[in-house]
C-alpha cells in the first residue's frame, strides 16, 4: 500500500499542473504577504494568528481550485484509459480509490504547507523573534481541515455524477467566496479573520473563535466526510 | 476566405451547443447579483447601503455581470479549446485545418459569443432598468457603462483563458491560471485602478451631471488590458503544438511566422505606454506636506491688481485651453521671477510680458495636484503677464480610486477648480486692501449654465459662430472654481439670509417633491437660533451649489457646495439612513458659521483645531435634535470613536518600534490619514467632552454663541483653540481623551 501511495503521490507532485500551480500559489502568496498581511488585520500585529489566518483565507480560493483539479485528475483521459488494467489488478478498487484520495490530500497539504512556510518565513525575516510559530497553527488547522474534506467529498461526488456538474464547482466556489454571507456559512472563512477581532472589544485579542464558526466548520467537515464516503462507496474513482 | 468560412462553422457549432446556451443564460441573469448580493460601489451613507440610481441599477449590475461573465466564459473557453483533446479528435482536426487557424477561429468565435451575450444582456435588462431609473435614465449611459465594464471583462477572460490553454494544453492548469489572474484583480490589485481588469474601480456614478470622465478612465483601463492580453494571446499562438512536438520545438517552428512576435512586441510596448503614460492622474508625492503651500516666492516688491482669463474648454476632447492676463506692479525696478501654480496636466504654450515673449520654466514638481511655472519679468513698474495654457486636467493621484469626481470637461458638465481653471499666481501680495477683480470670459455649449463658487452671477455676452455661448463673470481673488451644467436656481429666504440655491435641472422634480427649500431653511434656523445670525456677507446673500460629486463638499465665505448624493430621493425619503448623503448638506451649510476665512484660518498650526471640529459637532447636535439621541450616538459619536480607535489601536501606532518594517507607501497612507481623523473625529469627541465638563448642551451653546459674536481683533481675527478653552474655563489636558 505504501508503495502504491508513493506512486500516486509522485504522479501528482511531478505533474505539470502541480508544479505550475505551486509556482503560481507561491507568487500569489508573496503578493498578499507584501501588500496585505504586512499591514496587519483588525488592529492586530502582522504576525498575529488573525493576520496569518487572513493571509491563508486570501489564498484559499486558489488552493481550493487546485484541490478540485487534483480530484478532476482522477477522471482524466489517462486515468480512464488505465482503468481496465487497474480493474484487472489484485488491489480492491475501494482501497485503490482511498489511496488516490490520500495521495491527493497529501499533495494538497504539501502545497498548503509550502504556502504556510512562505508566510512564516516572510514574517520571521521581517519581525524576527516576535513571531510565535505555534500560535499560527490554530488558524491554519481551522481553515484547511474543513476545506480539504468538503471539497474532496463534493468534488468526488460531483465527478461520480457528471464531469459537467464538476465543472460548475470552481465558479460556484468563487461566487460563494464573493457573496456577503454570515461568517459561519463561509467555507473559505472569507473576511472572518479580518473582522472578528474588531468585535472582541480588546486590543491584541488571543485566538478564539465563536461557537457558530466552529459549528459551521464542523458542519462542512462532516458533510465532506459523508460525501467522501458516499463517493468512495460508489467506487467511482476506479469503476466509472 | 477559409478563416471566414471556418468561423461560420465554428459559430454555428457553438450556438448549437447546449452548454453555450446554459452559460449564456447564467451570464445574462448575473447582473441580478449586483442588485442585492454584490454591490462593489461604495455606499455614500454611513449606515445602510446607498448610492446613485445609476450606480444602483446600472453600474453595480454591470460589475456583477462582469465577474460572472468572465468566470463563466473562461470555463466555456477552456472547455471549447480542450474539446478535441478530450474527445481524442485532435489528430483528426489538426489534419483537416491547421492548428493555428483552429486556435484563431475558436478565439474569434468565443469573442463573438461574448459580444452576442452582451447584446442579449443589454436587451434583457433594459425594461427593468428603465422602470427603476425613471427620469434619470439615459440610454447612452446605460449602454456605455455595460459595454465598458462587462463586455471587456468577458473578452479579457476569453483571451486570457485561450492563451493559458495554448501554452499549457491542459484544461485544469488553464482554469487555475485564470483563477489566479481573477484573484489578482480582486485582491492584490484592489487599489490599483489600472490593473483591475475584472472589477474596474467605480466610486460613484452621477445621475444629474456626467459620467464622461469616469467612462474615459474605465476605457483607458480596458485599452491597457486589451493590448496586453492581445499581445499575450499572440505570443501563446507561437506555442501551438505542431507535428506532435512539444512546446519549445513547436515554438521554434511557429516563430517563423515573424509577424506574430513583431505584432506582439508592438502591442506590449503600446500597453507599457498606456500604463506609464496614463493621462488621468498626476505624479504628486504620496506624502502630504503641510508646508507645501507656504510662501516659496514671497516677493515684497511685486504686487498684483487684477486677473483676466479667457477660457475655451474643448468639450469634445475634454481639454482646457485659455489665455490668462495678470496685471502686476514691480516696485523693485529690477528683474524678478514670479511663479504660478497650474494643473500638472496643463502646459504653457507661450508667455509674454508687456507684449514681449518671456522666459518661463515648467518645474514639473507635481505636488497636491499642482505644479509650478516660473516666469521671468523685467524691472518695469507696470507689468502685464499673459500666459497661454491648456491640456487635459489631471486629478490628484492619491484619489485614484474615486476618479471622475474632482475635475471634468464634458458636454453635460464642467468642473474646473482653482489651478484646473487657470494658473494661480503664487505668493504675490495684492496691490490694495480691497479684493482684486478676477474677470472671466468662457465659451460654453448652449444649454450649459456657468456658476462660480461665490455669490457672483454669470452674464451671457454673445454667441460664437459654432453656436456656443460666451459668458462673462466678474469675481475676485487669486483663483476661481467654475461649474457648468444644466443648472437652475431657486431663491430661499432662510433666517434672514437670501440663499441662492443652484442645482441640476434633472433634480428639480426631486427638490420640489421633497421640499429641499425647507430642509435648507431648517439648518439656517437652527444655527441662527443657537449661535446668532450670519454677519459676514454683503447684502445677507449666500449660495448653495449642487455638484456632480459625492461623499462630501466644501464651503467658504459666501458659498457652500455639496455632492449630488446630498439630494438623493432615498436620502430625502429616509433621513434616518445614516450620517452621510443629505447630512452633508447640513454640514456644508453649518460651515458658514464655523468656516474657513471667517472663523478659521486656512492653515492652522494646531491641525486638529480646524473649521471641521465645530462644524461636525454642530451637525451632530442638529441631528440629535431632529432624530433623537440614539440616532445621533449611533451615527456620530460611535463613528468618531471608531475612527479614533482605528488609528490609535493600529498595531504600528501602538508599537512604533515596528514602524520601520512597514513599507513606505503604507506609512505614508497612515500619516496622511492622521489630520483627517484628528479634525473630523477626535476634535468632535473633545468638544463633546467639553460640553459635559462645562455643564451640558445649553452652557456649550451659550459659550459658542459668545465666541461666534465676539469682538473681532483684526490683528488676529480667527478663533483659536486657546480662545475656545479659555471660554470654557478648561485646559488642553482636560480635553484629552485618554
Amino acid at each position: 500500500m505504501g508503495k502504491l501511495f508513493r506512486y500516486e503521490l509522485r504522479l501528482i507532485a511531478f505533474n505539470r499542473f502541480y508544479i505550475g500551480f505551486f509556482a503560481v500559489s507561491l507568487c500569489f502568496g508573496w503578493l498578499i504577504l507584501s501588500t496585505g498581511t504586512i499591514q496587519g488585520v483588525a488592529h492586530t500585529a502582522p504576525f498575529s494568528p488573525w493576520s496569518f489566518g487572513s493571509y491563508l483565507t486570501d489564498l484559499m480560493p486558489l488552493l481550493s481550485i487546485a484541490l478540485l483539479f487534483m480530484v478532476w485528475s482522477f477522471d482524466s483521459g489517462q486515468a480512464r484509459r488505465a482503468k481496465p488494467l487497474l480493474n484487472a489488478a489484485t488491489i480492491a478498487p475501494f482501497r485503490h480509490a482511498a489511496v488516490k484520495c490520500a495521495a491527493a490530500a497529501t499533495a494538497w497539504l504539501l502545497l498548503s504547507a509550502a504556502i504556510m512556510l512562505l508566510g512564516i518565513g516572510f514574517l520571521i525575516f521581517i519581525f524576527g523573534n516576535a513571531v510565535s510559530i505555534p500560535a499560527l497553527l490554530a488558524p491554519a488547522v481551522s481553515i484547511l481541515l474543513p476545506v480539504i474534506l468538503f471539497l474532496m467529498g463534493s468534488g468526488l461526488l460531483a465527478l461520480s455524477r457528471s464531469r459537467k456538474i464538476f465543472l460548475g464547482l470552481p465558479p460556484a466556489l468563487l461566487a460563494l467566496h464573493l457573496l456577503p454571507l454570515p461568517s459561519w456559512m463561509h467555507l473559505l472563512a472569507t473576511n472572518f479573520y479580518s473582522t472578528y477581532p474588531l468585535h472582541m472589544d480588546m486590543v491584541d485579542p488571543g485566538f478564539t473563535v465563536p461557537v457558530s464558526f466552529i459549528a459551521g466548520k464542523l458542519g462542512y467537515t462532516l458533510a465532506g466526510m459523508i460525501m467522501l464516503a458516499l463517493a468512495l462507496r460508489k467506487k467511482y474513482s476506479c469503476h466509472t | 476566405m477559409r478563416v471566414v468560412s471556418l468561423l461560420r462553422v465554428e459559430i454555428r457549432r457553438l450556438l448549437l451547443n447546449r452548454m453555450t446556451w446554459f452559460m449564456s443564460l447564467l451570464i445574462i441573469s448575473s447582473p441580478a447579483l449586483g442588485l442585492t448580493l454584490y454591490r462593489p460601489i461604495s455606499s455614500t451613507a454611513g449606515s445602510g447601503y446607498s448610492t446613485s440610481i445609476s450606480g444602483t441599477f446600472i453600474a453595480n449590475p454591470a460589475l456583477a455581470g462582469a465577474i460572472a461573465g468572465a468566470i463563466l466564459l473562461a470555463v466555456l473557453t477552456a472547455m471549447e479549446f480542450s474539446r478535441p483533446a478530450r474527445h481524442r479528435m485532435n489528430a483528426l482536426t489538426d489534419a483537416v485545418i491547421s492548428p493555428f487557424q483552429g486556435a484563431v477561429v475558436r478565439t474569434i468565435s468565443l469573442l463573438i459569443t461574448a459580444a452576442v451575450i452582451q447584446g442579449l444582456t443589454l436587451l434583457a435588462w433594459l425594461p427593468f432598468t428603465l422602470v427603476q431609473t425613471g427620469a434619470i435614465f439615459q440610454l447612452d449611459v446605460y449602454v456605455s457603462l455595460y459595454l465598458a465594464i462587462m463586455l471587456p471583462a468577458m473578452i479579457f477572460a476569453v483571451l486570457m483563458t485561450a492563451s493559458a490553454y495554448l501554452l499549457t494544453y491542459r484544461m485544469d492548469l488553464t482554469l487555475a491560471l485564470f483563477a489566479f489572474f481573477a484573484l489578482l484583480s480582486l485582491t492584490v490589485w484592489d487599489e490599483n485602478w489600472l490593473l483591475r481588469w475584472i472589477n474596474p474601480s467605480i466610486y460613484y456614478v452621477s445621475d444629474a451631471f456626467s459620467t464622461s470622465r469616469l467612462l474615459r478612465y474605465i476605457l483607458w483601463n480596458r485599452l491597457l488590458w486589451g493590448t496586453i492580453l492581445s499581445s499575450i494571446w499572440l505570443l501563446s499562438c507561437l506555442s501551438i503544438r505542431r507535428y506532435g512536438k512539444g512546446l519549445v520545438r513547436s515554438a521554434t517552428i511557429n516563430v517563423r511566422k515573424g509577424y506574430i512576435p513583431a505584432l506582439s512586441a508592438l502591442l506590449i510596448v503600446f500597453g507599457w505606454m498606456a500604463y506609464t503614460g496614463q493621462p488621468f492622474l498626476d505624479h504628486s508625492k504620496m506624502e502630504l506636506d503641510s508646508n507645501s503651500k507656504r510662501f516659496l516666492y514671497s516677493d515684497e516688491f511685486v504686487t498684483i491688481s487684477s486677473i483676466h482669463v479667457k477660457a475655451f474648454p474643448d468639450f469634445t476632447r475634454a481639454r482646457q485651453h485659455g489665455i490668462a492676463e495678470y496685471q502686476l506692479q514691480n516696485s523693485s525696478e529690477k528683474p524678478q521671477t514670479i511663479a504660478f501654480s497650474i494643473n500638472p496636466g496643463y502646459s504653457l504654450s507661450s508667455a509674454s510680458v508687456n507684449g514681449n515673449p518671456a522666459v518661463f520654466r515648467d518645474l514639473h514638481n507635481d505636488e497636491e495636484n499642482r505644479k509650478t511655472i516660473e516666469v521671468d519679468i523685467p524691472g518695469d513698474k507696470e507689468i502685464e503677464v499673459t500666459l497661454e495654457y491648456g491640456g487635459f486636467p489631471q486629478e490628484w493621484n492619491i484619489l485614484a480610486l474615486r476618479q471622475g469626481l474632482d475635475s471634468q470637461i464634458s458636454r453635460d458638465y464642467l468642473y474646473l477648480a482653482n489651478q484646473d481653471f487657470a494658473p494661480i499666481p503664487r505668493d504675490l501680495i495684492w496691490g490694495s486692501d480691497e479684493p482684486n477683480p478676477y474677470y472671466i470670459e468662457v465659451d460654453l455649449p448652449s444649454g450649459m449654465t456657468p456658476v462660480v463658487f461665490g455669490t457672483e452671477t454669470a452674464q451671457s455676452v454673445g454667441k460664437s459662430s459654432d453656436g456656443s455661448i460666451r459668458w462673462s463673470i466678474e469675481t475676485n481673488g487669486a483663483s476661481v472654481i467654475l461649474y457648468g451644467g444644466d443648472y437652475m436656481s431657486r431663491q430661499i429666504d432662510a433666517a434672514g439670509i437670501q440663499v441662492d440655491f443652484w442645482h441640476s435641472a434633472k433634480h428639480n422634480v426631486l427638490m420640489n417633491a421633497f421640499d429641499a427649500d425647507d430642509v435648507i431653511r431648517q439648518v439656517f434656523q437652527y444655527c441662527t437660533s443657537k449661535y446668532g445670525p450670519l454677519q459676514f456677507y454683503k447684502d445677507n446673500k449666500m449660495r448653495i451649489i449642487e455638484i456632480g460629486s459625492a461623499g462630501g463638499g466644501y464651503a467658504s465665505q459666501g458659498a457652500s457646495v455639496m455632492g449630488e448624493d446630498s439630494f438623493s430621493a432615498r436620502g430625502f425619503q429616509d433621513m434616518r439612513k445614516g450620517a452621510g448623503g443629505n447630512e452633508v448638506l447640513a454640514h456644508e451649510i453649518i460651515h458658514q458659521w464655523w468656516g474657513l476665512g471667517n472663523m478659521f484660518a486656512q492653515d492652522d498650526s494646531e491641525r486638529s483645531w480646524s473649521s471641521e471640529g465645530l462644524t461636525v459637532y454642530t451637525t451632530y447636535r442638529l441631528m440629535k435634535e431632529q432624530y433623537g439621541e440614539a440616532y445621533a450616538r449611533e451615527n456620530y459619536v460611535d463613528k468618531w470613536q471608531a475612527e479614533v480607535d482605528d488609528y490609535y489601536q493600529n498595531f504600528y501606532i501602538r508599537n512604533p518600534a515596528f514602524l520601520d518594517k512597514l513599507p513606505k507607501a503604507y506609512r505614508t497612507r497612515m500619516d496622511n490619514g492622521v489630520a483627517q481623523m484628528k479634525q473630523y473625529s477626535e476634535m468632535p469627541l473633545k468638544l463633546l467632552k467639553a460640553e459635559q465638563l462645562v455643564g451640558g448642551e445649553q452652557k456649550m451653546d451659550d459659550i459658542l454663541h459668545a465666541l461666534f459674536n465676539r469682538e473681532i481683533d483684526y490683528a488676529s481675527p480667527f478663533l483659536t483653540y486657546q480662545q475656545f478653552l479659555d471660554a470654557c474655563g478648561l485646559t488642553k489636558e482636560d480635553l484629552e481623551l485618554g
